[in-house]
């Protein structure tokens, strides 16, 4: 029996050092295809960190911030960290790759080039060796702003917005981040930050965003109070690159019937759009489908509640026969089941940009 | 049982005494139960106006994680409101005679639940006069406004169920009033029996309702708690985002059910003293229901947990480490081991004492599902969907005050009912005694 034991104890111990071995070696271990990769541009290469950059702003700004500190447990504004960059360049390169889960860093193997990764490691590198940016002083009070953009492009296409920010004096201000947004329309008109951009030696935040949508947009940049603003039109593009669609379409009998008033079809700014009787798929509607099952649910009901009224006349001739609750009850019925068959067929009419089906 | 020598007339005069009698005596014991969950249902009301007052910042429920205690006392109501549906209708189809002493109880319950669940959506709401809005503006595309279709289709159909086989009893209520009683009992008595005089032909017709009517509420019933599941399952969240949602709700919904039924004719075993009507048998059998359900649900829970595990992809991971190791690790482990594995094992080992162990096993599990259905709605929530860190929620004092008062409300409608109406009901019991072979006692064990 002794022995028995001291086996099984054995294989436990060796089960939970290799499970904490496995658990401890995760991190540190970079599996094989990343494992001993070098960085093939040199970390002080201005060209790749300036390609670097811009994949940074459009990819990584949004969780790890302008100048990198974004999110604490990978600050890239520590002074220590281009040397971490230096000497575990392969286990970086691992994490850009794969992501990570627990930390919600996604997979960017699948939209970057191997090229594109080591590029944006190269400028994360100069994020460490940056001068302590917000100087004490609080960012320095703009005296203008002025924003540039085409005046046409293609939905899908990127569209480079530039915004030139001057101090009072009409010096360039550099090294300060600028705000740019879309005005966006949905139910109520707001603006819709896309980004930010640092401004360089010339005041010149350069900031590239890929419209979804086509129309006239109004691109607005913005430092502090300061604000400008410029028009572009959105066009449609050739190919389709991305249209929201409502479902499979299904085969359909006809035209989409839509029965209301005027108002329903517009959608005024800050409202909801007013319902209306609608059949998708025409008149031979799926919806019918519905409306029959609960058809067929009620008229059990309405069945059953009638045989109820039908009990006081079976009976012996009284001088009173009460037939209240199941006149009531058939009332009741008959109610909810017009309320619930309107509820299906009826509804606002939303969703303007879709594709109708 | 019945007494040697015993006529039929007399068990007869006898069962009603004994099934009519709390009707018109009150115990102290009754009033103080009823006091306590007054109190209850008070105190959720003054939560619930504290809420009205400030909004939903009154309850742990934020942006995040949106959904909280009143969701889970939907789907824990509406699931046990389920009981009702299935132990009186599927026991009716099938002319089990055992049923007919608890038939009348479960389809209390499923009012009950489900007016009590149906509510709860509804308290959810910081603003509860838009839920009009569903009406008017509901688009068909929303699994809420399926769920508001079922839930009131499903509504009736239960209202309607529970009042058919009321009728003979109503009548007998109201044959046994003073001649001349001009009271408002009398009255409503009257009209609820609507002149039911017990002849062939009206017999004829009420039983003709109550077939189609059972018929009809299994289907129901199951589109409800699949409708349910759909809210859930509709999303593309970890865990709630899985095609055995719709079965797995329908099923949990029967498992939690059967479990609060057996809870309720215990408790009304005793306080009404119907031992002789409800008896070890009942426990025995809907013992059985119970473990097969038992079983059912635990390959399902097992399902639902072994396919994420086995990828262990993107946000799955996130779930299943918030659940068996992190902050909601003991809810779920409490739910496995108490509310699945020791349940089990107690109606496994059923055949001595089976009152009790059934009975402990069907609080264990009542317990056991209610956690389930909190490791159901809120781990999913906190796990986030963007980069962002895990949100966490914790009930406030008004979510638990008003899932208190909630409680309270499901009770106390049970417990009025039982000065309304009888809980046994008496009609049907009588003809499963006349049905019985001749020479048998009447109280013998029919249909076995």
């Amino acid at each position: 029996m002794r022995s028995r034991w001291s086996v099984v104890l054995a294989g436990g111990a060796l089960l939970a050092a290799l499970l904490i071995g496995t658990a401890a070696g995760a991190q540190a271990n970079v599996p094989p295809p990343y494992a001993g990769m070098q960085n093939p541009f040199p970390w002080d290469d201005a060209a790749a960190q300036a390609a670097g950059k811009t994949i940074y702003q459009q990819n990584c700004l949004g969780c790890h911030g302008v100048t990198g500190n974004g999110i604490a447990s990978a600050d890239f504004s520590a002074k220590d960290y281009p040397g971490k960059l230096e000497t575990t360049a392969d286990l970086y390169f691992w994490i850009v790759s794969e992501g990570s889960m627990d930390t919600g860093m996604p997979s960017f193997k699948g939209t970057m080039s191997a090229t594109q990764r080591w590029q944006v490691l190269t400028y994360i590198w100069t994020l460490g060796h940056a001068p302590t940016q917000p100087p004490p002083s609080g960012p320095p009070p703009g005296g203008a702003l002025a924003i540039n953009a085409v005046k046409e492009v293609a939905v899908g296409q990127p569209l480079v917005m530039s915004a030139v920010l001057l101090d009072t004096a009409g010096r360039p201000i550099s090294g300060w981040s600028v705000t740019f947004a879309t005005r966006e329309d949905f139910f109520a008109t707001a603006l819709m930050t896309v980004g930010d951009a640092l401004t360089d030696d010339q005041g010149i935040a350069t900031f590239t965003y890929v419209p979804r949508r086509a129309g006239t947009t109004e691109l607005v940049a913005s430092y502090g109070p300061l604000q400008a603003s410029t028009g572009t039109i959105v066009t449609e593009a050739d190919v389709e690159f991305y249209q929201a669609e409502a479902g499979i379409r299904l085969p359909s009998g006809g035209p989409p019937v839509f029965i209301g008033p005027g108002s329903a079809t517009e959608s005024p700014v800050g409202h909801a759009p007013t319902s209306a009787l609608r059949l998708p798929g025409g008149l031979f509607s799926w919806l019918w489908l519905f409306v029959l099952g609960l058809v067929l649910i009620y008229s059990v009901y309405f069945r059953v509640m009638y045989q109820v009224l039908r009990i006081p006349a079976a009976g012996r001739a009284v001088a009173h026969s009460p037939r209240l609750v199941p006149q009531a009850g058939l009332f009741l019925i008959v109610a909810m089941a017009l309320l619930t068959i309107l509820m299906i067929l009826t509804g606002p009419y939303s969703h303007f940009h879709l594709v109708p089906y | 049982m019945a007494r040697p020598g015993e006529s039929y007339t007399q068990y007869y005069q006898r069962l009603e005494s004994v099934v009519l009698r709390p009707l018109g005596h009150t115990t102290p014991q009754y009033r103080a139960f009823v006091f306590l969950l007054v109190l209850a249902i008070g105190w959720g009301l003054y939560a619930y106006l504290v809420q009205l007052r400030y909004g939903l910042l009154a309850t742990g429920a934020r942006d995040v994680v949106m959904y909280g205690y009143y969701i889970v006392n939907f789907v824990f109501f509406i699931g046990i409101s389920y009981a009702g549906a299935l132990v009186s209708a599927i026991l009716r189809l099938t002319h089990a005679a055992w049923r007919s002493p608890i038939t009348r109880i479960s389809e209390l319950i499923a009012v009950g639940g489900l007016t009590d669940g149906a509510l709860q959506p509804i308290i959810d709401l910081g603003r509860p006069d838009r839920v009009l809005n569903i009406v008017v503006y509901g688009r068909f595309q929303s699994a809420l406004l399926w769920d508001l279709i079922a839930i009131t289709t499903y509504l009736a159909g239960s209202f309607i169920y529970l009042y058919l086989p009321l009728i003979p009893d109503f009548a007998r209520l109201r044959d046994r009033m003073k001649p001349g009683a001009k009271g408002i009992r009398a009255r409503l008595y009257t009209w609820l029996a609507v002149g039911w005089q017990n002849t062939l032909e009206q017999r004829h017709r009420l039983d003709r309702a109550i077939a189609i009517m059972a018929v009809a509420m299994i289907p129901l019933a199951v589109s409800v708690h699949t409708v349910v599941a759909f809210i859930f399952s509709m999303t593309l969240r970890p865990g709630w985002n899985s095609t055995i949602y719709g079965f797995y709700f329908v099923i949990g919904a029967v498992f939690s059910g059967t479990g609060m039924l057996l809870i309720i004719i215990a408790v009304i075993r005793r306080a009404c003293h119907f031992e002789e009507y409800i008896t070890e048998k009942h426990f025995r059998y809907l013992g059985y229901l119970f473990l097969t359900m038992l079983l059912l649900y635990l390959y399902l829970a097992f399902t639902e947990y072994l396919t994420p595990a086995y990828k262990v992809a993107g946000e799955d991971k996130s779930l299943l480490t918030l659940l068996w190791l992190g902050p909601n690790a003991p809810w779920f482990w409490t739910f496995v081991v108490g509310g699945l594995i020791v349940p089990g094992l107690l109606l496994i080992f059923s055949r001595r004492h089976t009152i009790g162990k059934v009975l402990l096993a069907a609080v264990l599990v009542v317990i056991g599902m209610w956690l389930k259905r909190f490791v159901i709605v809120v781990p999913t929530l906190e796990v986030p969907l963007m980069p962002l860190d895990f949100a966490t929620y914790a009930p406030s004092w008004v979510e638990i005050s008003i899932a208190v008062g909630t409680l309270g409300g499901f009770l106390i409608m049970i417990t009025l009912a039982a000065k309304f109406m009888p809980l046994i009901s008496l009609w049907e019991m009588e003809e499963h005694a006349r049905t019985e072979k001749p020479g048998e006692s009447p109280a013998a064990e029919a249909g076995q």
